[in-house]
């Protein structure tokens, strides 16, 4: 059973949205990038843990979907679909990043990922370190399933949206949702075991 | 058992994500009722989830929205030529192809009014309605005294006229006329999408440029609209585009300089906005080298306009070579696809381009040579020298960066 990630309300809107942006309304677009430049941001920043990075593919993918916004098929949702064209471009810049760091960097690439720029007062700086080691094991992880992690457990996707984001069978993330966090425990757990061992910083 | 284990994992992963239908779920549940471990496992599971999904959400940076909307807005005629009927589709194309043409020009401009020895202004217009013009003039200058206050455009004296005519119609005769004729006359052809602006003004002496300089010593502006709307649009767009280069790239000769060689230019090329096309004015020296950049990874239709001598037998040699491979592909398409494909110069109503295969190899001729490769892959690559009278009449120009090389 497909569940609708979206109220069905919301998705209409959108849908009117699109239609007068498909007529040259640019105001209409400009509702749109407000409505979800933030979670188009955050998985994008999760999934290659760089805000400048995060930045640009969050540039890059409104601009793709206002390109190619008359070609958009109403049956998907605008959400879904532009989440498709993000993390097209965020794994196409992965694939590049790693070229690029092949050989080189690449071992120690999760490692050299940025803190998130502090947005709140450091009230609880325990929980600040957990999210960087949180973060620093999502990077880890392997593009493919950091993808799956990302959409399902930071922004909430069900099974048959990020089939649909990523053009894969609803099984295969099913299977894939279940390898990418049996990845992520492995190296959650041999973190935890190298910082109790190390006595660096609290354990979570 | 580990596989069993191993699917077991896998239905609670989608229990735990509410995936399962009733019949999947009832079973894991029975299943966790007298399965400690497997208990032990769903919490381990729960706990690992929720770390991820505790991490902060951060929120998009405040500029981004105004950066989005304004590159939008430089690529909004793709949205509009869509909704447009044919007719109006290539002039719509050839707008989109300004921003790719002005990254070009700028830098082009700065690069060879340092590389020659004299004096070096460019006015070029032509358009159907003397108003387009004047606009198009006055827009140019303003642009022109931002950036270089003390050396105002002096439109009554320009010594080197290029037009480049940036859809299929507006190419006619004037690219060897004078500017003032170019000004004066340019109003035919009846059917010509009306305008293309052309203008450049460079630093008079390039001795004096000093790579630390500040200021920008020279701008280019290329406009192309087939009407008065368009046209206002166009000049709006040209205004954002230079002003952003320009405050880009200045004080900074090094980046200039780098930004007008044939991989720069590629990289333009394969960046710009314009989905299909692409139309970039550059040095003849570069055009060989970019040339061979293109055809080494193919991305997508360019017109590559550069000046040149008509004396010049190694872009002779080019426009050769360019119609060789274009027939190559064509073949190979052919045999493919088992039909034949047509050269875009068979569609085209363009005198240029009709002209092309007549012209081609004889870049003596005071107007155009090209060769038009339809392929498999997006490229259609149009070559069209330019004659320009002043560069014929110049010392001879620097030699290609390689020796030629079939682009095949």
């Amino acid at each position: 059973m497909v569940m609708q990630h979206k109220p069905a309300p919301e998705r209409l809107e959108d849908e009117t949205l699109v239609g007068r942006v498909q007529t040259g309304d640019a105001g209409a677009f400009e509702s749109l990038v407000l409505r979800y430049q933030d979670r188009v941001y955050n998985v994008c920043y999760r999934f290659v843990g760089h805000a400048e990075d995060a930045r640009d593919l969050t540039q890059e993918a409104f601009l793709k979907a206002y390109r190619s916004i008359h070609r958009f098929q109403r049956e998907s949702g605008f959400y879904t679909w532009l989440f498709r064209i993000a993390m097209n471009a965020a794994l196409t810049h992965r694939k590049k990043a790693r070229l690029r760091l092949a050989g080189s960097l690449d071992a120690n690439e999760a490692d050299t990922i940025p803190a998130p720029p502090d947005r709140s007062p450091p009230t609880d700086a325990d929980a600040s370190v957990n999210h960087q080691r949180v973060a620093n094991a999502l990077a880890k992880l392997e593009a493919d399933h950091r993808a799956v992690i990302v959409l399902r457990d930071i922004e909430g996707f069900d099974y048959e949206q990020i089939a649909n984001i990523l053009e894969i069978q609803r099984g295969t993330v099913k299977s894939r949702i279940h390898r990418a966090r049996a990845a992520f425990r492995e190296v959650w757990d041999r973190k935890e075991l190298s910082n109790s061992t190390a006595h660096t910083g609290p354990r979570p | 058992m580990t596989e069993d284990r191993d699917r077991f994992t896998e239905q609670l992963n989608a229990y735990l994500d509410g995936e399962l239908d009733d019949q999947q779920r009832q079973a894991v549940e029975d299943r966790l009722t007298h399965d400690t471990d497997a208990r032990a496992e769903l919490n381990n599971l729960r706990e690992r989830v929720r770390l991820i999904k505790n991490l902060p959400r951060e929120s998009a940076p405040s500029d981004l929205l105004g950066n989005i909307l304004t590159a939008a807005q430089t690529t909004d005629e793709n949205v509009h030529r869509r909704t447009k009927p044919r007719s109006t589709l290539h002039t719509l194309r050839s707008i989109t192809l300004v921003a790719a043409a002005l990254a070009l020009c700028v830098t082009v401009g700065l690069w060879s009014a340092s590389l020659t020895e004299r004096p070096n202004r460019r006015v070029a217009v032509s358009s159907i309605e003397p108003d387009i013009r004047n606009r198009a003039i006055e827009t140019f200058e303003s642009i022109q005294s931002e950036v270089a206050p003390s050396r105002p455009l002096a439109k009554s004296q320009p010594t080197q006229t290029a037009i480049t005519a940036m859809d299929e119609v507006a190419s006619n005769e004037p690219l060897s006329q004078s500017p003032q004729l170019a000004m004066a006359e340019s109003e035919s052809p009846p059917n010509s999408l009306a305008g293309a602006v052309f203008a450049a003004a460079n630093e008079p002496n390039p001795a004096t440029h000093v790579p630390t300089d500040a200021s920008p010593q020279s701008a280019m502006l290329t406009i192309v609209s087939p009407d008065r709307n368009d046209a206002d649009r166009c000049i709006r767009l040209a205004r954002d585009f230079d002003t952003r280069r320009t405050a880009g790239y200045s004080g900074n000769l090094r980046t200039r300089y780098e930004f007008s060689d044939s991989s720069t230019a590629r990289r333009a090329i394969e960046n710009a906005d314009s989905p299909n096309e692409t139309h970039i004015t550059i040095s003849a020296d570069h055009l060989e080298d970019l040339i061979r950049q293109l055809d080494r990874n193919p991305t997508r239709s360019v017109t590559l306009v550069a000046n040149t001598s008509p004396a010049n037998t190694q872009h002779e040699k080019l426009a050769r070579r360019s119609r060789l491979h274009a027939k190559k592909l064509e073949r190979s398409e052919a045999r493919r696809n088992g039909r034949s494909v047509l050269h875009d110069a068979d569609r085209k109503p363009n005198r240029a381009f009709s002209d092309h295969r007549a012209l081609g190899l004889q870049t003596a001729t005071p107007t155009t040579a090209a060769g038009i490769a339809p392929t498999d892959t997006p490229i259609q690559l149009t070559i069209r020298l330019i004659v320009d009278p002043e560069s014929a009449a110049a010392p001879a120009m620097r030699p290609a960066p390689h020796e030629s090389k079939s682009p095949e």
